[in-house]
């Protein structure tokens, strides 16, 4: 199939192939490091609110109160769930991992996993996911120090997929019309700069058909084969009139084994 | 070349520069639009998050001024404001600064860095029920949130995001979109350069040789089939001319015995053999795109091989779990290594039985095996094996192109052909290890290695259809010591060997992999700066290449090249001594790349010459010993480098390495020129 093609087409081709190439791993690239921010700035945003929390609870903790009995604790939670449109829920659970508020009430009481509790004892805000959930935890200290428990806070990637897809669309435009524009410039500009030698070849071609005119650009082909021509049409003229002549006497020897080695 | 076809009027002069210019010109404008789109966009959707933060941090602090308000507090009489401030600046991390400012706008208290051109909010700005104003100020995003005394706007609360994390990751973007394009661009030469010599520049070749023949009487002759394209054509039309010309001749022939006058007759044929000759030739002529279609193979194997530098010895550590320490870290490393140099010589002996095609095809099965193993490697053991048997496979490999490079090198041009092999590995590490680092950032580890793995599946299949079978060695073969014992009992061969190969290699070790990053953050610069530097060496080395095959091609002392190539390397590393570290560094850096590329083409190029000497190894033995050398020159480097690092300091080192160079490269000319009297005294 690509054997018809010309070679300029098939260095179109691969320039269509490199710029696709080019703008995808462009694009691509960029859009996988975008992920990457947008995920890290929307978890450094819940973290600092899951944090906030946590110190607020803290604070009731300095008062004496346990962990269980923080007041408003729950209308706190809910508060802040329906300030933040990110929070898919909030969750006060003691060290244990029993759920003591919860934005889904249902969750009172029951006990969640342990691994989501692996980082509590480094004291520090920490990271988990559950399937497509993501997942902040944040230690709650009480005034000596000890981990009580931890808020956790459960979001989706929703409002990033909305921004990745704002972005992913102005890349994808922004591909597309480069190389709507690219590609048949390219093509184009393939076309003309293997125009001399586009030339040299049909030239060639062109010298090699019988009665072909004068070609400069193949001069010495036409003359290798104009010399041959000339060699043979002169050798059939005189071998022509030999023809028309009276048979001579050929005398059986080596001159008749020639001309029968030439036959074969 | 016929008379009427001088070079200056080759039709595809200049061919492969225009047309590569085309693609440059127009892969940089549109992967430029393109990466500019996405940066913007990328600005655009992430200022709101970064907005929200600022937001967020300022709501705390609002709600804690707030309640002091709401608890009969005057705005004027709140104390403590400034540690509060600084107290909620420093808990979050990226944070410009913190401004509490009156309902005129004039400040109250700050803390931080609050930026020069920073103006409060005017008198009488409307405030908002929910969320905060937002503005720029100077290089941060500012948010500003209202204080309220009974309903009235008495005072904002700013907090200012840098936009320094904006900016910096906008700047890594651009180099990776720079490296994207760099690679990009550097693959499409390739390419392009692959598909003209097969359609263009290789078929021209042939026309033009076989044009010469014609010339030259010889009707017997059959251009190759298979080719497409324009030169398909014209090769048909060849065949098509030939076999009418033969037609001609047995008409010629019918007739003389048509004939009654069968001497006379006879006569005329024998006038007509004398100027040409018919028949058709047992072989047909060959294409000859055989060196330009080993260097994409070539680049690609490479590539893919190089796409894991960057990150080995993290992957190492990774799946050491923390166990393996340094050495831990290294292991795949020497595995590599170590295989690469035990290989080599066998490489050789495959490539001499099977020919380059065949050995190339045996090579890649390893290499693809060895990076399926190393993406799914369960710790440090299994991955080592895995870089070892990788290493074998790019022993064989890398033998088996020299080997070709160096069969199909037009006479008069083998140091370009060879450098074409030089040029071809460095474009690919180039290419790889740039775009390596970036995709394992993207898409981890693993996939990185299976998409190794694939370029390498891909590299053999082009192998598989643009290679020619054969090449393989019709001489005996010694075995292994016999050769070592013949390349090594050459003098040439083991000068080249001790003053030029091992040197050379103990250099790019010692002051290129090691060295270097080490003095260039001693300077204080960042990773991304020290990347940078570094690569100016194989910037460097790319045009030195071409241009030393050039040089030692048109002037045949490619034994000059080398020992003044080793001279410009040891004076770059004695740099230190006259200039400052700052712009020494750099500067020995590039000389290093000029230096090691001009001598590379010039290297390889001598061995098929001193191969075709009498009780010589074959070719593909001693470009195998020379490759071992300089593994061994590979491995000393940096652990050599590292002692004198330890005994003297950075400068100290430089200072021996490049008086090692400097000695070598004179040792070796002397050494030279030496040989060279001796044989005119002995002629």
């Amino acid at each position: 199939m690509s054997g018809g093609l010309s070679f300029a087409t098939r260095l179109s081709g691969v320039l269509a192939v490199m710029l696709l190439l080019g703008c995808g791993l462009a694009a691509g690239l960029n859009y996988l490091k975008f992920e990457r921010m947008l995920l890290e700035q929307q978890a450094r945003v819940l973290e600092i609110l899951a944090g906030e929390l946590g110190s607020t609870v803290e604070n009731s903790l300095a008062l004496g109160v346990r962990l269980a009995g923080v007041p408003g604790a729950q209308a706190l939670l809910e508060r802040s769930r329906a300030a933040e449109p990110l929070i898919g829920g909030l969750t006060i659970a003691d060290a244990d991992g029993v759920v003591l508020f919860d934005t889904d009430r249902q969750n009172l009481g029951t006990s969640l996993p342990q691994q989501r509790f692996e980082a509590l004892a480094r004291q520090e805000a920490w990271r988990f996911r559950i399937g497509a959930d993501y997942g902040i935890g944040a230690p709650i200290v009480n005034g000596f120090g000890q981990p009580e428990g931890a808020v956790l806070l459960r979001y989706d990637r929703s409002a990033v997929d909305e921004r990745l897809a704002a972005a992913l669309l102005a890349m994808v435009q922004a591909t597309l019309l480069a190389l709507a524009i690219a590609v048949p410039l390219g093509a184009l500009a393939l076309h003309l700069v293997t125009r001399r030698t586009r030339r040299w070849f049909a030239a060639v071609e062109e010298a090699m058909q019988p009665g072909a005119p004068p070609a400069p650009l193949a001069a010495g082909l036409q003359a290798a084969i104009g010399e041959a021509d000339g060699v043979l049409r002169d050798a059939e003229g005189r071998l022509e009139e030999i023809a028309a002549e009276v048979p001579e006497e050929l005398p059986e020897g080596p001159q008749t084994e020639t001309l029968e080695r030439a036959m074969t | 070349m016929t008379p009427d076809q001088s070079p200056d009027q080759s039709p595809d002069r200049s061919l492969v520069g225009r047309v590569v210019a085309v693609a440059v010109l127009l892969l940089t404008l549109a992967v430029g639009f393109v990466s500019h789109s996405a940066l913007r966009s990328f600005e655009q959707e992430l200022r709101p998050e970064l907005e929200r933060e600022a937001t967020v941090v300022g709501s705390i602090g609002v709600q804690t001024l707030q309640r002091a308000l709401d608890l009969g507090v005057p705005f004027h009489g709140l104390s403590g404001l400034d540690d509060y401030l600084a107290s909620l600046l420093g808990a979050r991390e990226g944070l410009a600064y913190v401004v509490l400012s009156d309902a005129a706008g004039r400040g109250v208290a700050t803390a931080g860095q609050v930026p020069a051109a920073f103006a409060g909010i005017d008198a009488g700005s409307a405030a908002p029920d929910r969320g905060a104003v937002m503005r720029l100020q100077g290089n941060s995003y500012d948010a500003a949130q209202p204080l309220r005394e009974a309903g009235r706007v008495v005072g904002w609360l700013h907090v200012g995001i840098a936009r320094a994390r904006v900016d910096s990751a906008l700047d890594d973007m651009r180099w990776d979109v720079l490296i994207v394009l760099l690679v990009v661009l550097l693959a499409t030469a390739e390419f392009l350069r692959f598909i003209l010599a097969r359609t263009v520049s290789a078929p021209i070749g042939m026309v033009l040789r076989l044009q010469g023949r014609l010339a030259q009487g010889d009707w017997t002759l059959r251009a190759p089939g298979g080719m497409g394209a324009e030169a398909g054509r014209v090769a048909r039309h060849l065949n098509v001319l030939v076999r009418r010309m033969n037609d001609r001749w047995d008409r010629l022939c019918w007739l003389a015995t048509q004939s009654g006058a069968a001497r006379r007759a006879n006569g005329v044929l024998d006038d007509v053999r004398q100027r040409l000759r018919f028949g058709v030739a047992s072989v047909q002529e060959g294409l000859g795109a055989g060196a330009s279609s080993a260097r994409l193979p070539l680049f690609l194997f490479v590539f893919a091989e190089q796409l894991s530098t960057s990150f080995n010895p993290i992957y190492a550590l990774e799946l050491a779990g923390g166990q393996g320490g340094v050495m831990g870290a290294a292991l795949p490393i020497v595995t590599f290594v170590a295989a690469v140099a035990l290989f080599t010589p066998w490489g050789a002996g495959v490539v001499a039985r099977h020919g380059p095609r065949d050995a190339l095809l045996i090579g890649l099965v390893p290499a693809a095996l060895g990076h399926v193993g190393a993406a799914l490697a369960t710790d440090l053991t299994t991955f080592a094996i895995a870089r070892a048997i990788c290493g074998a496979g790019y022993a064989i490999v890398t033998i088996a192109c020299q080997v070709h490079l160096a069969q199909e090198a037009p006479r008069g041009r083998v140091a370009r052909s060879l450098g074409g092999f030089t040029a071809a590995v460095m474009t690919g590490a180039v290419c790889g290890t740039a775009i390596g680092a970036v995709l394992a950032d993207r898409v981890g580890f693993r996939f990185t290695f299976a998409f190794a793995m694939l370029l390498v599946a891909g590299t053999g299949l082009l192998v598989w259809r643009a290679f020619a079978a054969g090449g393989s060695s019709e001489r005996k073969e010694m075995g292994l010591w016999r050769s070592a014992r013949a390349a090594f009992a050459e003098p040439r061969f083991a000068l080249l060997v001790i003053f030029a190969a091992i040197p050379a290699k103990v250099l790019l070790g010692g002051f290129i992999f090691f060295l270097a990053p080490l003095e260039l953050r001693e300077l204080g610069l960042s990773q991304a700066a020290i990347g940078r530097n570094v690569m100016l060496y194989g910037l460097c080395m790319l045009p030195a290449i071409l241009v030393g095959a050039w040089l030692a091609d048109r002037s045949g002392r490619g034994g000059l090249i080398i020992a003044g190539a080793g001279v410009l390397n040891g004076v770059a590393l004695l740099l230190p001594l006259w200039i400052d570290r700052e712009t020494a560094l750099p500067l020995a850096i590039i000389g290093t790349g000029i230096a090691q590329g001009l001598a590379a083409a010039p290297m390889l190029a001598i061995i098929p010459g001193l191969s075709l000497l009498r009780n010589a190894p074959s070719s593909a033995a001693m470009l195998s010993f020379l490759r071992l050398a300089e593994r061994f020159g590979s491995v000393v480097g940096p652990p050599a480098a590292a002692a004198l690092f330890a005994l003297g300091g950075g400068q100290h080192t430089m200072l021996v390495l490049g008086a090692l160079s400097l000695a070598t490269a004179l040792g070796y000319g002397l050494a030279l020129a030496f040989g060279r009297i001796r044989q005119g005294a002995a002629a």
